[in-house]
């Protein structure tokens, strides 16, 4: 029996000359020597047939592409996930409420659906019909939905009918306006397509579970279950959201957590099951890199380019007694002290920030340069928006946006810790997925592979660790790891890492 | 093999016999030659059917000349096979060179192929916006003192 590897597909030159050898072998039988050579009138026709094959055979490919659950797209991936019950989940609007600003001394009835828009025009409604006084909050969701319906607090919305007597504006109130949510896109649903192929949701498995809590809003963006954490019958469940652009938290919203996602898991499992549902606590990471870069042309001795901008790449870890460099004291967003071993060059430097709070990359060009070692104050030609105590400056680098982004796609992946060190428990709770097969939880290699893999131009030899750490536990150096501290009981949120402060420094040759 | 009362193995009622077919295939019938290509009509561009059906021969080296010469170049599936001779927008002075590049232009690669020299083209403006061309060439697969060596294609 033969195996097919792999499919084989031909070029139109090949084509052709497999039809002109067949033609050729086919006359030559019965006496005749045919031509074929370039210009005849079998070469013509072989030609045109090969122009019309060719395009049969590549689309051979294509359909075999389409039919594979890691390389589909578009209409195939959501018919395929469909066959397995995995289907897009619609957006939601964001959820909250708004501060109640009036004149009136009694209580004005406000109706459910009233109406308010944000300055961008998205329309948000009333949820529940009351007498509400000043300064009360009022609960609204977003009828736009998707992740733009999310509001800080204290941003303004505007009433479409303002109320008499109040105030035409309503401040977001404590907590903000959160869980707005956009539709799946491609690659989610294409994970939760592979998950369900590669752990197939039954019979109350944990998978199952999983599936269920995941199905409950398009604010759960993935779920993992603790069979029997707490006893026989019971399952812990956490939720996580996406991060966003702009917020990298994967806490979900009380309100959305009890009011939809509980009941939903609840009302789907049998009445003798008890599941556990929580959501998680965001734990701040920082990581620094080092990373084997090309040196600059200006470098000494001088490297090929494409990797650290300097020749003196500024500021620079040793790897033995220091493992990056943090701002200790900000006197403006331009000049603020870092505690760098070594003098930056005036005019030469330039140094990158990764914003943690906008998620923007900063890089200026030092300017001045006062202080002592340890100690430098720099002055930059850039403001460095935002920029704090405890932020990391490293060396500018070519590829900065795309190590920084690849690290933040890598930390979307991760997952939550586990809920206890009880053997015991741990026996059947450990948590679902298991880190190996997918969502990992440590800070570990596939942060650094994700560095790698992402270098536009082959550029990293190697990606190591500098220094890691969640605020409990610091790892310096390549070895060790960073897990996620315990929750304090089985019941409590268990936590998950989100990215905070990402450097990264010449490995020091 | 017949099986008693169901007839012929062939089907239904008697089987008939085709007549089988006279002469042969790519045939070139004024020599009775058998050739590796379908004679061409010059006219009709569609192949020569004999009597019996069957396709008849030309020589290969005349097939590839004629295809050469009689193809817009860029309207086969084979792109670069044909001539140019679409692009000369009027009789001028240079008329006669402009076709001459174009003819041997189409040929060129027969020529690299070492199995035709050209000997010449003659070109013969008929009335002003008609003309004739026709490209002398000798088949150097054929010995020099053979009569069929010395061959014309006229377009």
């Amino acid at each position: 029996m033969t195996t097919t590897n792999e499919i084989i597909v031909r070029g139109t030159n090949t084509i052709r000359d497999n039809w002109l050898r067949s033609v050729r072998y086919g006359l030559s039988r019965i006496g005749i020597e045919a031509n074929v050579s370039p210009g005849s009138d079998w070469y013509v026709l072989g030609e045109a047939f090969a122009n019309q094959t060719v395009v049969a055979e590549a689309n051979g490919i294509i359909k075999a592409e389409q039919v594979m659950p890691d390389s589909t797209s578009g209409d195939e991936l959501i018919r395929g996930a469909a066959t397995f019950g995995v289907t897009e989940r619609s957006a939601v609007g964001s959820s909250g409420s708004v501060v109640f600003d009036t004149a009136a001394t009694g209580t004005t009835v406000i109706t459910a659906g009233d109406k308010l828009i944000d300055g961008a025009g998205l329309t948000f409604k009333v949820v529940t019909t009351g007498p509400y006084s000043d300064g009360e909050s009022i609960a609204i969701v977003g009828v736009t939905t998707g992740e733009q319906t999310n509001h800080d607090e204290g941003d303004v919305l505007r009433w479409v009918a303002t109320p008499v007597s109040a105030n035409e504006k309503a401040l977001v109130a404590v907590g903000g306006l959160v869980d707005g949510t956009d539709a799946d896109d491609e690659e989610t649903l294409r994970a939760r397509w592979i998950s369900v192929l590669q752990d197939p949701p039954a019979s109350g498995n944990a998978s199952h579970v999983a599936v269920i809590a995941e199905e409950s809003s398009a604010s759960v963006v993935k779920a993992f279950v603790h069979p029997a954490i707490y006893g026989a019958g019971t399952f812990g469940v956490v939720v996580v959201k996406a991060p966003s652009a702009t917020n990298k938290s994967r806490q979900i919203s009380a309100g959305t957590l009890t009011g939809v996602i509980v009941p939903y898991v609840q009302g789907n499992l049998p009445e003798h099951t008890q599941p556990i549902t929580t959501t998680v606590a965001d734990v701040n990471a920082d990581v620094a890199f080092g990373l084997a870069l090309p040196d600059a042309p200006t470098a000494s001795p001088p490297g090929p380019g494409g990797g650290w901008i300097n020749g003196t790449p500024w500021p620079a870890p040793d790897a033995s007694s220091t493992w990056r460099c943090t701002v200790t004291a900000v006197t403006s967003t331009t000049q603020f002290t870092v505690d760098a071993a070594t003098l930056p060059t005036v005019a030469v430097t330039e140094v990158n920030w990764f914003s943690p709070t906008d998620w923007t990359l900063y890089t200026g060009t030092v300017t001045v340069v006062t202080g002592t070692s340890g100690a430098y104050v720099i002055t930059l030609d850039t403001p460095f928006v935002g920029i704090a105590t405890g932020s990391h400056i490293w060396p500018a680098c070519e590829n900065a946006q795309a190590y920084c982004d690849a690290v933040l796609a890598s930390f979307k992946l991760m997952g939550p810790g586990e809920k206890t060190s009880n053997s015991s428990a741990l026996i059947r709770g450990y948590r679902r997925p298991r880190p190996a097969a997918g969502w990992p939880y440590t800070l570990g290699g596939h942060l650094t592979r994700a560095v790698t893999d992402a270098a536009p131009q082959n550029e990293v030899a190697s990606a190591q660790f500098f220094h890691r750490t969640d605020g409990a536990t610091t790892v310096t150096g390549s070895s060790g790891l960073v897990t996620p501290q315990l929750p304090a009981t089985v019941e409590d949120a268990t936590k998950i890492f989100v990215p905070r402060h990402i450097s990264f420094y010449r490995v020091p040759s | 093999m017949a099986i008693e009362g169901y007839g012929p193995p062939y089907g239904m009622g008697t089987s008939s016999v085709a007549p089988i077919l006279t002469g042969g295939p790519l045939r070139d019938p004024a020599s009775g030659q058998t050739w590796g290509s379908r004679r061409i009509d010059p006219i009709t561009k569609d192949y020569v059917i004999d009597a019996t059906g069957r396709a008849e021969g030309m020589s290969d080296v005349q097939q590839l000349v004629h295809m050469a010469v009689a193809t817009d170049l860029g309207s086969s599936a084979v792109r670069n096979l044909g001539q140019q001779l679409r692009q000369i927008e009027r009789v001028s002075s240079n008329f006669e060179a402009l076709v001459t590049n174009a003819l041997e232009g189409a040929v060129q690669h027969i020529v690299n192929a070492g199995l035709i020299e050209v000997v010449g083209v003659v070109v013969e403006v008929v009335r002003p916006g008609v003309a004739h061309a026709r490209l002398l060439w000798r088949d150097l697969t054929l010995a020099p003192d053979d009569p069929n060596s010395a061959q014309e294609t006229a377009i």
